[in-house]
């Protein structure tokens, strides 16, 4: 049944569950190297010796996480600075790559969450449908593979923050089940149940999104014509 | 009944791993299957579009403007660690709160007769003779009230939930829009605001010491009562500690005080810098004093009996910014739980316009956690629109009325998918005569657009009352879609 709530309401219903998750970087550290040690004696060249190695994979895992977004800089930015100041904490109960990738994946989720609470925003509004028989705007395919990219983050950004955090992991980042797991503390075959929902909730949410619709009757003519080839 | 595509044989059908007759099974039945046919293309569409993130080059990054930023953090830390090595702890009694290199002391707990006095510049006496003393046994701070997402250690690590404790040397840090009430002694406790970093230094019996980062940290300190009175010793003067409220908020190296009650010293290199006196303010900036915060908030749960209090939990309810529970705010994007006695409570939530909606509760000693069908608007409160005003009662009588027809919308769609539930807000804009200008979707679920499309639809037929006080009024109406069961 459908009802009215509370009158008024204004700001967006976010979630809170905690995202545990974090990304595997390509490059693995050593929990006791000697890097770390030195910055948490306070070597000033130390830390910045922490950024050049880190810098590439900590950006890149912010922009898988936001997407396409002028952000991508600043909540790097931010993440280093967590790094700076908290890694007086770190105490090589696990690998540096795990702590500074959770790291990563909390300062990001932090700023999806800051923007979400943000009253002026109304960042949830229905795209406009394509006019009929219309085409993804832009001249070349970059334009329209961004276009099909920031499509598809939206679609992303309305799964929970742990099936968003797996399925951005395996599916856009890449990295292998067992990995994932391992990084967010689950067993495997949980990593694999969310990756299943949230794959199952896209396919339903690519179904109705009027920007993606085009594409999608694409989609189905390919099965169509294919059926027709089969046909004895 | 509608048939439902079985997603994980499409997979594995899409994945070429069914055997020969599965695989001609399933193809038979996409012939005269359009539901499957449907899912099918959903997943390959899906695999493009993951494909097409994957190929997405990162963006070009400013790494020598970043880089500026990291070397003063980087410098900061250092000294940091640096002055941690050569430190010896004043043994201060009450809280102190340093930030950069500016310390601030509890110099005495106020009185409630005390004279209040905004500001004292003048220099004083410094307080760098205090004689060493035994500070006492260590003890645990216990979270009384936590909302959001509150970290121990680092971002990355455990969150602290109401009744966790934590000791000396305990780093805390809360996310955006999420704080944290802690009890540190009967009587004394700070409050940590959204997005702060702070760090215990000492939690003993007779002296408390915090290092804030970043963001800023209230603290209440009582009186310790019996032999357990703390003096501090300035020049001259004697002063007895026996009450204050104060917070201090820090923003790189500028720091910022406001003071409640009693009054405290501003310190820097051991050189007292100010006086604060209730109600009063200080600032190593104009500009973050003119951002500090107005009213300091009182720290949870400092009363004697308040460590055998039950736990009240506010799940995050669409449309509250805030709830205020027996005098203490938080913030409600997250969830918000907290120590509260036994018996008849009000709860009340705030959405972002100032409105207020209720909530009555007989706490128990299990403890409990909101119903949100417990919640109700006050019927004698207004509307505050952006121009003139409908009485809320009026908003809810056109809504409730127009609901039957939004209801046919909700049970078209759910012909189509059975489990469809969620939240939705729409923005509807009403003109000068009653009559709605405009209905959109302003948040909520966008999986259904056409679902959205058909609510908006109807609302645009619905007629208020024509606006008081202006010529139009803007309303956000929440819905919540649940199927029947």
């Amino acid at each position: 049944m459908l009802s009215s709530a509370t009158l008024p309401a204004i700001t967006a219903n976010s979630s809170i569950d905690a995202i545990v998750a974090s990304v595997c970087f390509t490059r693995r550290m050593d929990a006791v190297d000697p890097l770390i040690l030195r910055a948490q004696a306070g070597e000033e060249s130390a830390f910045r010796e922490l950024f050049l190695r880190h810098r590439g994979d900590v950006s890149r895992v912010v922009f898988r996480v936001l997407g396409p977004s002028p952000d991508v800089d600043d909540v790097t930015q931010d993440v280093f600075i967590h790094v700076y100041r908290s890694l007086k904490s770190f105490r090589g109960d696990s690998k540096f790559s795990t702590w500074l990738y959770r790291l990563t994946i909390n300062v990001a989720r932090m700023h999806l969450r800051k923007a979400r609470s943000r009253p002026q925003i109304s960042d949830a509004q229905v795209p406009e449908a394509p006019r009929a028989g219309e085409e993804f705007d832009g001249p070349d395919e970059s334009l329209e593979r961004s276009q099909r990219v920031k499509a598809l983050y939206r679609l992303v950004e309305g799964l929970s923050d742990k099936k968003r955090a797996v399925l951005v992991l395996h599916d856009l980042e890449g990295v292998p089940a067992k990995q994932i797991a391992e990084i967010v503390e689950a067993p495997v075959l949980t990593v694999r149940t969310r990756l299943f929902y949230a794959r199952k909730e896209l396919y339903a949410a690519i179904a109705q999104d009027p920007a993606l619709a085009p594409l999608l009757e694409e989609f189905k003519g390919l099965l169509s014509s294919a059926d027709t080839k089969d046909e004895p | 009944m509608l048939h439902q595509p079985k997603t994980a044989a499409l997979i594995a059908y899409d994945a070429d791993l069914l055997s020969a007759a599965g695989r001609a099974r399933v193809d038979r039945h996409l012939r005269y299957c359009e539901a499957c046919r449907d899912e099918l293309a959903s997943m390959r569409l899906y695999e493009s579009l993951a494909n097409d993130v994957k190929a997405l080059p990162a963006p070009e990054v400013n790494w020598d403007k970043m880089e500026l930023a990291l070397r003063r953090e980087a410098r900061a830390q250092s000294r940091a660690v640096s002055r941690a090595k050569t430190a010896t702890y004043a043994p201060l009694l009450g809280i102190a709160a340093a930030a950069a290199l500016v310390a601030i002391t509890v110099s005495r707990f106020g009185a409630s007769n005390d004279v209040h006095e905004p500001v004292d510049n003048t220099p004083v006496a410094t307080n760098t003779q205090m004689p060493v003393q035994d500070d006492g046994a260590e003890v645990r701070g216990v979270v009384m009230a936590a909302a959001g997402l509150v970290h121990r250690d680092s971002l990355s690590g455990a969150t602290l939930s109401v009744g966790d404790t934590f000791s000396e040397g305990a780093h805390i840090i809360s996310e955006e829009n999420s704080e944290l009430h802690a009890r540190m002694l009967e009587g004394t406790g700070f409050v940590l605001a959204s997005a702060s970093d702070v760090t215990v230094t000492k939690s003993r019996e007779r002296a408390v010491e915090l290092t804030l980062a970043k963001g800023e940290v209230s603290s209440q300190v009582h009186h310790l009562g019996g032999e357990e009175r703390y003096l501090i010793h300035a020049a001259d003067y004697e002063v007895r500690v026996r009450g204050t409220r104060f917070s201090v908020k820090r923003d790189a190296d500028n720091v910022a005080v406001s003071v409640d009650e009693g009054f405290v010293e501003v310190s820097k290199h051991g050189e007292v810098l100010a006086v604060v006196r209730a109600p009063g303010q200080w600032g190593s900036s104009g500009d973050l004093l003119a951002r500090a915060s107005g009213q300091v908030p009182r720290a949870r749960g400092l009363e004697a009996s308040a460590l055998s209090w039950p736990t009240l939990t506010l799940p995050a309810v669409p449309g509250i910014v805030s709830w205020i529970v027996d005098g203490t705010t938080a913030a409600a994007v997250g969830a918000f739980a907290l120590r509260v006695s036994t018996g008849t409570l009000d709860v009340v939530g705030i959405d972002a316009r100032g409105l207020e909606i209720h909530a009555s509760y007989n706490m128990v000693n299990e403890g409990a956690v909101l119903d949100t069908a417990h919640l109700f608007v006050r019927p004698d409160r207004n509307v505050e629109p952006r121009n003139g005003t409908i009485e809320a009662a009026a908003v809810r009588a056109v809504v409730m009325q127009g609901m039957d027809r939004v209801n046919r919308c909700y049970a078209r769609w759910l012909r189509v998918r059975p489990n469809l539930e969620g939240h939705m807000r729409l923005r509807v804009n009403v003109g000068a005569h009653g009559q709605v200008e405009d209905a959109m979707l302003n948040m909520g679920s966008t999986e259904f657009p056409q679902l959205a499309q058909c609510i908006t639809e109807q609302v645009r037929s619905w007629t208020f009352p024509a606006p008081t006080g202006g010529s139009s009024v803007s309303l956000d109406v929440p819905l919540d879609f649940a199927a029947q069961r």
